[in-house]
């Protein structure tokens, strides 16, 4: 087993956000609720430009609310990010392509000397049960969208994070590996439960990963709904298709069509004035 | 077959223009009222510029511009990129300082040689002094271009994984803006041959390729002269070739490259 590293939790309370241009203010979060913590993987699902990716970078400290706060407790670093594995969304820019994809993997050997060999080690272990089919030494802008969605991942599992923050970390994937991929995550994570925020379009990825799945709506700029997903771990991809898992999946359906008529709705008042 | 049509293609394609070179060149000379002592024969420019190949004094000539664009290019773009990383690191120095460059870039280099030579005189100093003013605001602005364009998210993540203020500018940002650096360095080079034999044109030398096409020009060797012309030619060509060489070998990725 990795390193024990301390967990941490993260609370948003009341947080507000809006991005100003020139000419408009675009509200994004009205006023979100959410607290991350050990033990626990909260999955986010909710339309497009609903304030996922905000929410994640609120989240990391990347990006500051307009009102309401942020908090990480048991920050015991001075470094505030320290120890956060965040996975974006972007897979071309969240590689470095002058790196091989051992070192993309062991990034903080990088960067520090004294680490190089311990990462690079992890790396190699992590790389060999997500991606064996991939040479380390290889490099990492020729590979697939989705290995190099693969690639931020071990990078995520390998650095013994004290949180994940995952935004649309697997949307690249095809369905039988994405199955496995979180299977793996899973496996990782049960040994150590550290809190996760896990952002997904894929319902059926949504209801394996979460012990919640919060919907957060375009329409509201809040968080909606709360549902639990009681099934036993470790999952499978049979816990997809009991009586409960047909439920979440029909309200989760529910939700995104009222969202999808909002925004149809709303498109023709646009118009109109 | 098609395939073998094809491959004979590929040798034949870039010969395509010299040949056209040739028979134009020809062509004139036989129909046209131009003085044949000024259009020398096609074949002997051909012997002559092999000629000049084992001629020491050719070289010499060769070698002195050779070093007053390898003097200027390199100064110029060292200091090009650490300016350039500055104001694209800084958005207030970004905003200052990129209008000025852009405009100081867009004065012809051939408008300031009189200012050269009242302040610097007529030396190697002058010379390779208008090479770098030449040359140094290109790269500059494509180094600040390159970092400015650079990947927010990858600077995160090397915050994220560990990295200093300063591992960020050199891991990240600097080697994120490499390939850009080389389209300023690609334009430099070329510049950089230009500026300097129209240097040794203006205000003579001792030795320079430019010197040396005055010299032929003023005695009508004029088959020399032709023949350093088409050196001169060569050698901004290989350059730029190398130039694009290197790059391909410092920043193999930067064809997938999108910041």
């Amino acid at each position: 087993m990795g390193r024990v590293t301390p967990a941490m939790k993260l609370v948003l309370s009341g947080v507000h956000k809006h991005f100003k241009s020139r000419q408009t203010t675009k509200q994004v979060l009205r006023g979100v609720d959410l607290a991350l913590v050990p033990g626990e993987i909260v999955a986010v699902v909710g339309s497009n430009a609903s304030g996922k990716t905000t929410l994640v970078g609120l989240l990391a400290r990347l990006i500051a609310p307009s009102s309401g706060t942020v908090e990480h407790i048991d920050d015991e670093t001075d470094n505030d990010r320290e120890g956060l594995a965040v996975l974006w969304q972007n897979y071309r820019e969240s590689n470095f392509p002058w790196l091989n994809v051992l070192d993309n993997v062991a990034l903080s050997g990088v960067f520090a000397r004294r680490k190089r060999d311990d990462a690079r080690a992890r790396a190699a272990s992590v790389l060999a049960d997500l991606l064996p089919e991939v040479d380390p030494s290889s490099r990492v802008y020729r590979l697939s969208g989705g290995q190099q969605q693969i690639v931020s991942l071990a990078r995520a599992l390998a650095s013994e994070p004290r949180a994940v923050l995952a935004d649309e970390a697997l949307g690249a994937i095809d369905q039988a590996r994405n199955w496995l991929l979180v299977s793996r995550f899973e496996q990782w994570w049960l040994a150590r439960r550290t809190p996760v925020l896990w952002v997904s379009h894929n319902l059926d990825e949504a209801m394996l990963i979460a012990d919640r799945i919060v919907l957060l709506s375009v329409s509201t700029g809040k968080i909606e709904e709360t549902i639990r997903v009681g099934a036993d771990r470790p999952r499978t991809v049979s816990s997809l298709s009991g009586r409960e898992a047909t439920e979440i999946r029909r309200r989760l359906v529910d939700f995104l069509k009222g969202e999808e008529e909002w925004r149809l709705r709303t498109r023709e008042v646009q118009r109109v004035q | 077959m098609s395939n073998r049509l094809r491959a004979a293609g590929v040798w034949v394609a870039p010969l395509v223009a010299p040949v056209a070179v040739i028979v134009l060149w020809e062509t004139f000379r036989q129909f046209s009222a131009v003085n044949p002592s000024l259009l020398p024969p096609v074949g002997r420019v051909v012997s002559r510029s092999f000629q000049l190949l084992l001629d020491s004094v050719f070289w010499q000539h060769w070698w002195a511009t050779l070093a007053r664009v390898t003097a200027g290019f390199c100064f110029a773009t060292a200091t090009g990129v650490i300016a350039g990383l500055a104001m694209g690191y800084s958005r207030f120095l970004f905003k200052v300082l990129v209008p000025a460059v852009d405009f100081f870039r867009n004065i012809p280099v051939t408008t300031l040689y009189p200012v050269f030579v009242l302040a610097v005189g007529i030396g190697d100093l002058s010379k390779v002094g208008m090479i770098v003013t030449a040359t140094v605001f290109v790269v500059a602005l494509n180094a600040a271009y390159g970092v400015s364009r650079g990947s927010e998210t990858r600077r995160e993540l090397a915050r994220l994984y560990g990295a200093s203020r300063w591992q960020v500018l050199t891991h990240v940002m600097l080697i994120e803006a490499l390939p850009q650096i080389f389209v300023g360095m690609r334009v430099s080079i070329s510049l950089a041959v230009v500026v300097s034999i129209l240097t040794e044109l203006f205000m003579g030398a001792q030795r320079g390729i430019g010197q040396r096409i005055m010299e032929t020009y003023s005695t009508y060797l004029v088959t020399e002269m032709y023949a350093v012309i088409f050196w001169a030619g060569v050698t901004g060509f290989a350059l730029n070739r190398g130039m694009a060489v290197l790059e391909r070998i410092v920043v193999p990725w930067a064809e997938s490259h999108q910041p």
